[in-house]
Order: C-alpha cells, then sequence, then structure tokens
C-alpha cells in the first residue's frame, strides 16, 4: 500500500498518485449490488467507501480517486436500502410470489440436515490433510466412495453383518491412505494430488463399470444393507411406543422440519461430528499436532530435528482419510443407496469450499463451513427457483428460466466464495496474522 | 581499504583468543597441514564420497576426517561442493560412491532424521523457520524423544504434559541466550533475516547434538547481530559440542574456526589452522585471490552506493526543474 520512498520524498514528493484500492473495490462492490447480487454486496461497498476515504484523506499526498470513493459510498448506501426494502417486503408478504420465509426454512433444513454432515465429515478429513499438514488431497470423494461400498459391498455383496459392514466401511479407507501414501509421500505434495484426483476417478469408474456389476451394482449402485441402521432409529421407536403404529411423517420444529429417518440420521450424524472435532482437537493441540504444522511449514527443517515426516505424513492422510470414509459411510446410511456418480471430483472440490469457508486449520472450521455453504446452496436455490417459476415470474424468463435457476445457486456461490477470499482469506474462523505471514 | 582493516582489528579484538586460550580444547597445532590429514580424536571420518549431477562431479572428497571438540571451518568458492558434502554428510543427498561415520558408526544410507537423532543437527542456508508456529513452538518442535509426538499417546496430555513442561523450560533458557525471548510468542516468520538465523540455532540446539553443522550462519546478518552470533558460536565449543561451519565471511573464518578445510570443484584442496591456511599459496590462487586482504565486497559496495547517490541527486534535481 505505501509508495515507494526515497529519505527525500518527503520533502518533494517525486512518487505518483495513485487510486486508492478500497475506492476501485467499492466501485466494484456498490455496481455489482445494484445489478447481480440484489444488494448482497452493497453494505461491503459502503464499508469499503468509508475505508477509502479515510485512507485519502490521512495522505491526499499518495491518493486520488476521492470522488470514486464517494460515487461508491452513494451506490452502497441505495444498494443497502434496496436490500433492506426487498428483504422486509420478502418476510412479510412476499415479492412476485417468492415467500423468503420458505426460503429461509428450505435453507436452514439444510444447514441442519444431512448434507451438511457429510460435507462436514470430508472437509473435517481434508483439513487434518491440508489445513493442517499441507497435504493436497484432491481425491476426498475416493476416501468417501471405499466408506461408503465397504458397508455396502460387505453387506449386500458378501452378506456379512451390519457391524462388520461398517467395520470395512473404516478399514477400506485406511488401506487406500497407505496404498496412494507409500509411493508418493515421499515426493513433492503436487504428486500426492495428481494421485489422489486420478484415484478418486479410477474408483468411480471402476463401481460403475459393468464388468464389476455383480460386485458392486453397476451405475445403479447398490442398496438395501441399511436396515439395522433404520431400526435402530429411536425416533420411530418412540413413535410405535405412543402410537401403536409406524408413521414416517415430518416432524415439525417451527422453522424447520424434518422426516423422521432425517431426524435420526442428523442425531447420529452429528454425534460423529462432534466426536471427530473432539478427536482433531485434542490431537492438534499436542506435540503431535505440532510436527503436523511443522511439516505444513518445511518439512526439510523437520526432518533435520530428527523426525520422521514420512510417517507423519502417513498418519495424518490416514486419519483424514478415516473421516472421508466416515463421511462416505455416512452418506451411504442417510440415503439408503449406494451410487457411483456420488463420488465425483465435485464432492471433494464442494468439501474444499466448506473448508475455505470455515476456515483452515482450525477445529469448528470445517464444520461452520459445510453448515454455511449448504444454508447458501439451497437457500439460493429456493429463491431463485420460486422467482422463476409461475405463471408471472419475479425473474423474466429471458434472464433467467427455471432450469437455469438451480445452476445460478453455484454460481453465486462461488461469487461468494471469492469475495471471501478477498476480504477474509483466512475463512471464518481463522487467524488474520497468519494469512498476512508470507511463506517464508 | 582502511574500513576492512578496522574491521578485521575489531573482529579480532572481540574475540575470545587464539585457540590455546582453551586448555581442554584438543589441541590441532601439531597436525599437519595437508589435504585428508587424520586428526588426534575424529567425529567424522569419510572415504571417497562421490555424487555426480550429471557431467558435473560435485563432490569428490577422497578423505575427509573432522575433530572433535573444535570448530571447523568448510570454505571455497562457490560451487565448490561444500553445501553438496553437507547434505550427503547429514542423509538430505545419497552419493554415488563413498562411506562415512559419525562417532565410528556407518551412516550410509541413513535417512535424515536418524542423523538428527545420532546427534548430528543442521541448519540451512536459507533459513527454514516454521514461519506459522510461534517462536516457542519452533523451540518445543526440536526436542527429542518427546512422547507426545506418538500419535496414540498424544490425545491424552496426562501422558506427555511433564516432558512438555521440561523442554518449555529448557526452550525458554535458550532463547534467553539467544536473546529471542521477548520475541517469545509472536510468528516466526514476523522475525527479520538475523533473528531467524538465531532461532535456527538455537532450535537446533534443543535436539542437544553432538555436532551441529552451520551452513553460512552469517550471510544476510547486519555486522551488529555478526558479533552475537560469533559467540554463540563459540559459547557452542565451549559447552563440548564440536562445529562444522560453511562460511564466505573470511573475517569470521580466522576469528572463530580452529581449522579450516578448503575446498574448490569438489575436492579438498588445503586444510589447516586458519594461519596456515591464508597464507598457503594454493588456497589463495584458487580462493582467497592476490588481493584477499582487502574485503572486495565492501569497495564494490561503496562504489555503487555513490554512483547511486548521484543518480539519486541528478534525478531530484531534474524533477524540481520539472515542477517549477
Amino acid at each position: 500500500m505505501n509508495a515507494t520512498q526515497t529519505p527525500v520524498a518527503a520533502t518533494a514528493p517525486v512518487t505518483a498518485k495513485k487510486t486508492s484500492r478500497h475506492a476501485t473495490t467499492s466501485i466494484v462492490l456498490g455496481v455489482l449490488g445494484l445489478t447481480l447480487t440484489v444488494g448482497i454486496t452493497s453494505p461491503f461497498a459502503f464499508l469499503q467507501a468509508n475505508k477509502a476515504l479515510a485512507e485519502i484523506d490521512a495522505a491526499p499526498g499518495h491518493y486520488e480517486g476521492r470522488m470514486l470513493a464517494q460515487v461508491g459510498r452513494v451506490l452502497g448506501v441505495v444498494g443497502t436500502v434496496y436490500l433492506v426494502v426487498w428483504l422486509v417486503l420478502g418476510f412479510t408478504v412476499g415479492i412476485g410470489g417468492v415467500d423468503m420465509v420458505e426460503v429461509f426454512r428450505t435453507a436452514l433444513n439444510q444447514a441442519f440436515g444431512p448434507n451438511a454432515i457429510v460435507y462436514a465429515l470430508a472437509a473435517i478429513g481434508l483439513n487434518i490433510h491440508f489445513g493442517y499438514t499441507g497435504l493436497l488431497n484432491f481425491g476426498q470423494a475416493g476416501f468417501m466412495a471405499v466408506g461408503a461400498y465397504g458397508l455396502a459391498v460387505s453387506v449386500v455383496t458378501w452378506g456379512l453383518p451390519f457391524w462388520l459392514g461398517v467395520v470395512v466401511a473404516l478399514l477400506a479407507p485406511v488401506l487406500l491412505a497407505i496404498l496412494l501414501g507409500l509411493p508418493t509421500l515421499r515426493l513433492r505434495a503436487d504428486y500426492l494430488a495428481i494421485a489422489t484426483i486420478a484415484t478418486a476417478e479410477i474408483l468411480r469408474l471402476v463401481f460403475g463399470a459393468v464388468e464389476t456389476k455383480d460386485v458392486f451394482g453397476g451405475s445403479n449402485g447398490l442398496n438395501g444393507y441399511v436396515g439395522p441402521f433404520q431400526d435402530a432409529n429411536i425416533f420411530r421407536a418412540w413413535d410405535v411406543f405412543t402410537t401403536g403404529a409406524l408413521a414416517f411423517e415430518e416432524v415439525d420444529l417451527g422453522i424447520v422440519s424434518f422426516s423422521k429417518r432425517d431426524l435420526w440420521s442428523m442425531l447420529v450424524g452429528w454425534i460423529v461430528v462432534a466426536l471427530a472435532c473432539l478427536v482433531v482437537w485434542a490431537l492438534m493441540r499436542s506435540p503431535w499436532g505440532r510436527v503436523l504444522r511443522s511439516i505444513r511449514e518445511d518439512e526439510e527443517a523437520v526432518r533435520s530435528l530428527g523426525k520422521n515426516v514420512f510417517a507423519y505424513k502417513m498418519q495424518s492422510l490416514i486419519l483424514g482419510g478415516i473421516f472421508g470414509g466416515m463421511a462416505g459411510l455416512f452418506l451411504a446410511l442417510k440415503q439408503a443407496s449406494v451410487v457411483p456418480s456420488d463420488y465425483s471430483t465435485n464432492m471433494t472440490f464442494l468439501a474444499f469450499t466448506a473448508l475455505l469457508i470455515g476456515g483452515a486449520a482450525r477445529v469448528a472450521g470445517p464444520v461452520i463451513g459445510a453448515m454455511i455453504l449448504w444454508f447458501l446452496i439451497s437457500g439460493l436455490g429456493s429463491f431463485f427457483g420460486q422467482a422463476t417459476s409461475g405463471a408471472d415470474p419475479l425473474l423474466p424468463s429471458w434472464v433467467m428460466d427455471n432450469t437455469q435457476a438451480s445452476l445460478v445457486r453455484f454460481i453465486i456461490t462461488g461469487l461468494g466464495l471469492m469475495l471471501l477470499m478477498i476480504f477474509r482469506p483466512q475463512g471464518i474462523f481463522g487467524d488474520r496474522r497468519e494469512i498476512a505471514i508470507d511463506g517464508r | 581499504m582502511d574500513a576492512e582493516r578496522e574491521d578485521t582489528t575489531t573482529a579480532g579484538t572481540a574475540g575470545t583468543g587464539t585457540p590455546s586460550a582453551f586448555a581442554a580444547r584438543p589441541d590441532l597445532s601439531g597436525v599437519p597441514a595437508e589435504p585428508g590429514v587424520a586428526k588426534p580424536d575424529a567425529i567424522i571420518v569419510g572415504d571417497s564420497i562421490t555424487r555426480q549431477f550429471g557431467g558435473l562431479k560435485a563432490v569428490d572428497v577422497d578423505h575427509i576426517e573432522i575433530q572433535r571438540g573444535v570448530i571447523t571451518a568448510l570454505i571455497g568458492p562457490n560451487g565448490a561442493g561444500k553445501t553438496t558434502l553437507f547434505n550427503l554428510l547429514t542423509g538430505f543427498d545419497v552419493p554415488a560412491t563413498g562411506a562415512w561415520s559419525f562417532n565410528g558408526s556407518s551412516l550410509a544410507r541413513v535417512a535424515p532424521y536418524k542423523v538428527a537423532r545420532l546427534g548430528m543437527v543442521r541448519t540451512f542456508q536459507l533459513t527454514k523457520v516454521l514461519a506459522k508456529l510461534t517462536v516457542i513452538e519452533n523451540m518445543r518442535l526440536g526436542a527429542t524423544g518427546q512422547r507426545g509426538e506418538k500419535f496414540w499417546l498424544a490425545a491424552f496430555p496426562f501422558l506427555w504434559r511433564q516432558q512438555e513442561h521440561e523442554n518449555t523450560e529448557r526452550a525458554d533458557d535458550l532463547l534467553t541466550r539467544f536473546k529471542l525471548d521477548e520475541k517469545r510468542e509472536d510468528f516466526a516468520g514476523s522475525l527479520s533475516g538475523g533473528q531467524r538465523k538465531l532461532l535456527e540455532m538455537a532450535r537446533a540446539l534443543m535436539v542437544d547434538p553432538e555436532l551441529i553443522m552451520l551452513d553460512e550462519p552469517m550471510a544476510g546478518v547486519n555486522p551488529a547481530l555478526k558479533q552475537s552470533l560469533l559467540g554463540h558460536v563459540k559459547s557452542l565449543r565451549d559447552e563440548g559440542r564440536t562445529v562444522l561451519f560453511v562460511e564466505h565471511d573470511m573475517d569470521m573464518v580466522r576469528d572463530i574456526s580452529d581449522w579450516v578445510i578448503v575446498m574448490a570443484q569438489g575436492k579438498i584442496v588445503a586444510e589447516g589452522t586458519p594461519e596456515a591456511v591464508m597464507t598457503n599459496p594454493a588456497v589463495i590462487d584458487a580462493y582467497l585471490g592476490a588481493h584477499h586482504d582487502t574485503d572486495l565486497t565492501e569497495i564494490d559496495e561503496k562504489e555503487i552506493e555513490a554512483e547511486a547517490m548521484a543518480e539519486i541527486q541528478s534525478e531530484i534535481e531534474s524533477d524540481q526543474k520539472d515542477h517549477r
């Protein structure tokens, strides 16, 4: 930010004035707020404009762009008012058939629902790999797939009991981690990234292949293994106990409502997530966790101090892989079927998104990140879905039609991630000071 | 010219003395000054160590011995193979041929972390501090045999808390000694270049090594800090450790080393006490140059500085004209 100064420059300004970066940012955010982002970026435009004005007034010799900042501020104010107005209207009377309460309900449902749990577990694993140890695992979907198929194949194909299937599901990622780690962990980080992304794809294709249909069920996948999990549903048991009959209706808890099956999945899932966080917290505050974080910083230095870096990286890969496997296992349990197309690279990158939103190398980061990610994706999906449906939609069909609405939510989520990386690169929970330090 | 002489004299007087000032230290004055000479009590013995990079033989050492309990300097022009030899000895690189031992045990194909555990710890030419860990965490990492670093014990603090406490006390003592105690809670990445050198040295000491190998400890360190670094290196020897260091700073080599090994083009071309080596015609030709008493870098710096100042001055003048 500081202009380069020679000692003489203080008396005779020889450096060129430059436009305040905040002013430019505020203009961009202000324009976006009045167009694409329907006001969501406008408050940030206002804040950035204020920063720019303070900066310019503090050192008028260095910066220009006061005009720009003032325009940005006005745009920000107008956009914010617009945002508040449509939010208030949306939650009370609804605009153009969009029921904001319904949007909020859907978003909250998903933020606490089983999907968020799947991604929270996957991101916890990635946090151990990437956040703490610096291992670039781009194949978390592969770990999830072997977890899910570990259970399904054991029970459906081999006819093993359910609990043994769970054991297989937890051992399969360990095996995968060892197979992946042995050849690649001695090499540079990029080799692991390439090996993992390739392995994940190979696994998905093998699981979905016609040739292996007898074992993995082809592209339709496997189902019919989830019985014991559903039988253990305490909400169902409660139902049978009180009314004497089985019922699978929704349980409405005011703003959120879930089916009893989902409620049971969520109870188990959030307990697993809590335990996973506890394990990560306990391990990362220990000297063991310190070695992992040191490896992330500089593995040669760690080696020179007498630590077996390879062994630690392997332990990290296995532990994170187990959490990935748990995510897959949970996905298999909550949707009662295992389908190969679920375990595409998209899944890995969405889990990375969750991790980055929450903040890497923080215990709660991946969990909060997964909740925010699902809140955004489903809330935006519901909003644009409603805004483009009906006889007289809020968004005219030349802007967006109903089939495009489900894609736009990902575009907006991506935009949100970009803004996060610009204004809070450390994620929600990260430590700003850590980001400020540059590599070495 | 004058400035350089001043430097030498201050460095000389600041030094704690000639090797004979310490009774406990092994006397190397009787050892003949010839390449690959046998030492009375060698901690490292290496034979026919070679390392090839393509067509280039980066290291080709017939015989090398490092005396225990003294400071040995490894000098030589750029590309002489000093750092490569360092890497080979510590297991960070694998030689094409050769056998070498530390305290009598062979180190061929021994992983670097095992070499470190044996008591032979190195630092790096480009300092490797763990930027996003605090200074004290950097130090704690150095301690060996930590129970809490084992996966199965890590989750149970009561098993390692006592040991951690002891390590922290030792780390704090070292930080005080290296005058880094005020930086204890700062991220290592926020330290200056010289402080990083200090931290790396202090961290290496947490391993409690018998032999400490410093790769250019003075590179990029300001003159004020240099003196204290010199003192620290000497204190390592005085507490009974063996020091081997690579350095280009001839003042430092002259001042603190007890023995100097000169490498050129991968081979050891000369050995001896600093006095013997500095007057050795082969060394002067190969490395020091005929004008080795003049500090070329300083002359260059002065000239460049003067030129730069003149340039700035003229620029300002023309600029002021423009403004008018």
